[in-house]
């Protein structure tokens, strides 16, 4: 079974279906998305600039990292959650899109870099982030958690405009 | 003929509206990105004041410094939202004036900027806000910017 087929049976479904049918179910999700995206990198914008020094430079990074957490978790939980229910409503539309795989991939490298940031924190230690220079590995892995989710950005709302027929 | 309706023939009509009616379909796409990344900032912006009057986040930052570092992202989202925004309005004005939930979503977004405005204002004021009174204005503040973000998204889809 090709990638392809196995996306339409997904789509085909009847979990799918009823998402892609329903008058309010679609556009609700796709309302829930936004809101998520708003909470997720809404929210790691501003961790992103602090770490960059361009906002609230008096409020240690691990201070609004740690108050932040919770919701950007929280932003992530319902942004993947509604994502998932819109792939598979038009899931062989989606696997045949270029920039829905602009997306996953972007997507991939942004989680990457989170991750690899928090382990050199996790490695270097507590105060290592706080220092009164934020050390330039973290400022570079900022701008590209910045940039990243941006792209991601990008490529998700470009998707609905470069559909195959 | 409904005002509105008459509104959305008039702006279809001037040059504006001509020009970015048969400008490259990449202005409207580029319109709507920048839709998007306004409402993100206006949305976390408010989100995250609206937090911290909810005493939910950042204890110890005072709401009237978070308001300071947070208005002007706040206002640079909504001027980018708006901007964008009349960019798409007046790229179909008729098809949105017909779309049911589009000036349910105007109105929304009026209430919600209105109040948000007034709630950045009063934070950074010396005068001290009461807790019960900041609860109260954040709810009603996010209440409204979900019901925006939900509006507008529909419109796309109804």
């Amino acid at each position: 079974m090709s990638l392809l087929d196995l996306a339409q049976t997904i789509q085909d479904s009847a979990v799918g279906t009823f998402i892609r049918e329903s008058p309010f179910a679609y556009p609700l999700i796709e309302g829930l998305h936004l809101l998520g995206l708003a909470a997720s990198f809404g929210l790691v914008f501003f961790i992103d600039l602090r770490i960059a020094g361009l906002l609230l430079r008096d409020v240690p990074v691990s201070r609004l990292h740690g108050a932040l957490r919770r919701w950007v978790l929280v932003g992530f939980v319902l942004i993947f959650a509604t994502g998932a229910a819109l792939f598979l409503a038009e899931a062989a539309m989606l696997v045949a899109n270029a920039w829905f795989w602009a997306k996953a991939a972007l997507m991939l490298a942004a989680l990457a870099n989170a991750l690899a940031f928090e382990l050199a924190w996790k490695k270097h230690g507590s105060g290592w982030i706080d220092q009164p220079e934020v050390p330039p590995r973290a400022r570079r892995a900022a701008w590209a958690s910045l940039w990243l989710w941006v792209g991601v950005c990008i490529a998700g709302r470009l998707i609905p405009y470069y559909i195959q027929r | 003929m409904k005002p509105t309706t008459l509104f959305a023939h008039a702006v279809q009509d001037t040059a504006l509206g001509h020009a970015i009616r048969s400008a490259d379909p990449r202005v409207i796409e580029g319109a709507q990105l920048f839709h998007v990344f306004g409402l993100t900032l206006v949305l976390a912006s408010a989100l995250l004041l609206n937090l911290r009057l909810f005493g939910r986040v950042l204890g110890d930052v005072a709401p009237q410094r978070l308001a300071g570092a947070l208005a002007p992202l706040w206002l640079t989202g909504l001027v980018a939202t708006v901007l964008s925004g009349i960019t798409l309005f007046l790229s179909a004005a008729l098809v949105y004036d017909a779309n049911k939930v589009f000036w349910t979503k105007l109105l929304l977004l009026l209430l919600a900027a209105g109040v948000q405005a007034l709630l950045w204002r009063r934070v950074r004021d010396p005068r001290p806000l009461s807790a019960a009174a900041a609860r109260s204005v954040a709810t009603l503040s996010l209440l409204l910017w979900a019901s925006v973000g939900i509006a507008g998204r529909a419109i796309g889809f109804i």
